[in-house]
């Protein structure tokens, strides 16, 4: 039963990392992986670590989406 | 096939990972590539630390029987420790590419200074 | 030259797909999975232990008395590899400072964000503003929490300093650090030093036996205080120095990781002239 869960967030996470990578938009590929990052959170949850999936949430879809924005504002926004 | 779900989504996260550090040209897709490859291998780990119909290794909210089963916690303290490093040298390696666009004036590694020489 | 990594990614690919053929399922992790099998009152269990994961979870909350064995391996067990760890975050801080030097120091910011001193941003909104406080305060309460709960309920210094981090986030954009940078910089940075400081002052005052032990949790007084062995609820003030390293450790990551994001907002803003070009 469990599995199927597994097969479900791990067909999203593959879609999401592929998007990330395929966006010539930059901002819009980083807002793929913070969904990546969130989808990453419940698989996490799911595995039974919860303290990593806290981590997760509070690194991967806050702050590395934070520092990439800031560094896109100091650079170009499209990937030439 | 169904046992392995989670490995081979590591191998896709990893080969995704691998092909864009790669093919892409851009440094900050460069750096977002070094993320999701970096997310496959934590994934990975808890993976192979799992084990099923076990609860979280904290003694807390676990029920009173005799017998309990927990998942393994040497992987999860690793990878606890491994995402904030790995979001740390993300922050240096974004701060190197804004270095290096206010000094080439671009972002691309084929139109870098010195580059082309070698092309 | 194409075709020729195109060729190595393939096999790659299929030296990593024959060697998770190798590997034991998902879900059936190694070991003997049954933790608490023969109940030692106060001793140590070490009949049936095969791996190493087993013996902690068997041993770890006599050991430790910390009912959340992630947080006693991260910070007992394993306590040298986690300064190594935070080592490795203050060496990052620094090094993101030394990297824009010329543009911390420069006067010429540009109204990008940050405003020029002694004047109000261009943004004023008091719904932003307001808003932005009320949730920075309850993200902060949060965080706290998952810090202090480290050693009884899933937390501890890394999770809660991660999620104090991402309030800070929230206050670069309500504009209401802006003003102050430089001086917001000095206190992150005095702090951050302050929790390193404190976990290799911990990690000494155990000296007389090893490096980082844990002399607290022997006392049977205190944060020493005995717990009952197995599913229990759990006492605040227990766990050694496990509450106290993992205090430590959120202060330093809290001001670390929101130091990164304020020096790269700050560097944002300000115009480039005379960097390295």
């Amino acid at each position: 039963m469990m599995y199927y869960f597994f097969l479900v967030i791990s067909i999203a996470l593959v879609i999401t990392a592929l998007l990330s990578i395929y966006f010539r938009d930059l901002l819009a590929a980083i807002v793929s992986y913070s969904v990546f990052s969130l989808v990453l959170t419940v698989l996490y949850f799911l595995l039974d670590a919860p303290d990593v999936a806290i981590a997760e949430a509070g690194i991967g879809a806050a702050l590395t989406t934070c520092i990439f924005v800031i560094a896109i504002r100091m650079t170009r926004r499209r990937e030439e | 096939m169904s046992a392995i779900v989670l490995y081979v989504t590591f191998i896709l996260l990893l080969t995704i990972g691998i092909i864009a550090l790669l093919f892409k040209r851009n440094l900050i897709k460069i750096v977002l590539a070094f993320n999701i490859l970096d997310s496959g291998i934590n994934l990975f780990f808890i993976a192979l630390g799992y084990r099923e119909n076990a609860m979280a290794p904290i003694f807390t909210p676990a029920p009173l029987d005799s017998v309990i089963t927990m998942v393994l916690p040497t992987p999860q303290a690793l990878i606890l420790t491994n995402i904030v490093i790995g979001f740390a040298t993300t922050a240096l390696m974004l701060g190197v590419s804004v270095l290096t666009y206010r000094n080439n004036n671009t972002l691309d590694t084929r139109k870098l200074r010195g580059v082309e020489e070698y092309d | 030259m194409r075709l020729l990594s195109v060729v190595a990614i393939v096999i790659l690919f299929g030296f990593l797909f024959v060697g998770i053929l190798h590997l034991h399922p998902v879900g059936e992790a190694l070991g003997n999975s049954e933790v608490l099998q023969g109940r030692p009152e106060l001793g140590i269990d070490i009949n049936g232990v095969s791996t190493m994961d087993d013996y902690f979870l068997r041993n770890g909350q006599i050991e430790t008395k910390s009912n959340n064995i992630v947080a006693s391996v991260v910070f007992d067990y394993r306590g040298f590899d986690t300064l190594g760890e935070a080592t490795v975050l203050f060496i990052v801080v620094s090094s993101i400072s030394m990297l824009f030097f010329t543009f911390l120091k420069s006067k010429s910011i540009v109204s990008a964000g940050v405003p020029p001193a002694g004047q109000f941003p261009k943004i004023e909104s008091r719904v932003i503003t307001f808003g932005s406080f009320i949730m920075y305060i309850m993200i902060l309460s949060f965080g706290v929490y998952l810090v202090v709960h480290g050693h009884i309920s899933p937390g501890g210094g890394f999770q809660g300093g991660s999620v104090m981090a991402s309030a800070t986030a929230l206050l670069l954009i309500s504009f209401l650090i802006t003003r102050h940078m430089q001086r917001t910089r000095k206190i992150f940075s005095f702090f951050e030093s302050l929790g390193l400081t404190i976990f290799i002052g911990l990690g000494f005052a155990g000296i007389t036996i090893s490096f980082l032990y844990n002399f607290l949790a022997h006392t049977s007084t205190g944060f020493g205080r005995i717990i009952a062995f197995g599913p229990n609820q759990g006492y605040l003030i227990s766990a050694g120095i496990l509450p106290l390293l993992s205090l430590a450790v959120g202060i330093e990551v809290f001001f670390g990781l929101s130091l990164i994001v304020v020096t790269l907002f700050h560097v944002s803003g300000v115009k480039d002239t005379n960097s390295l070009r």
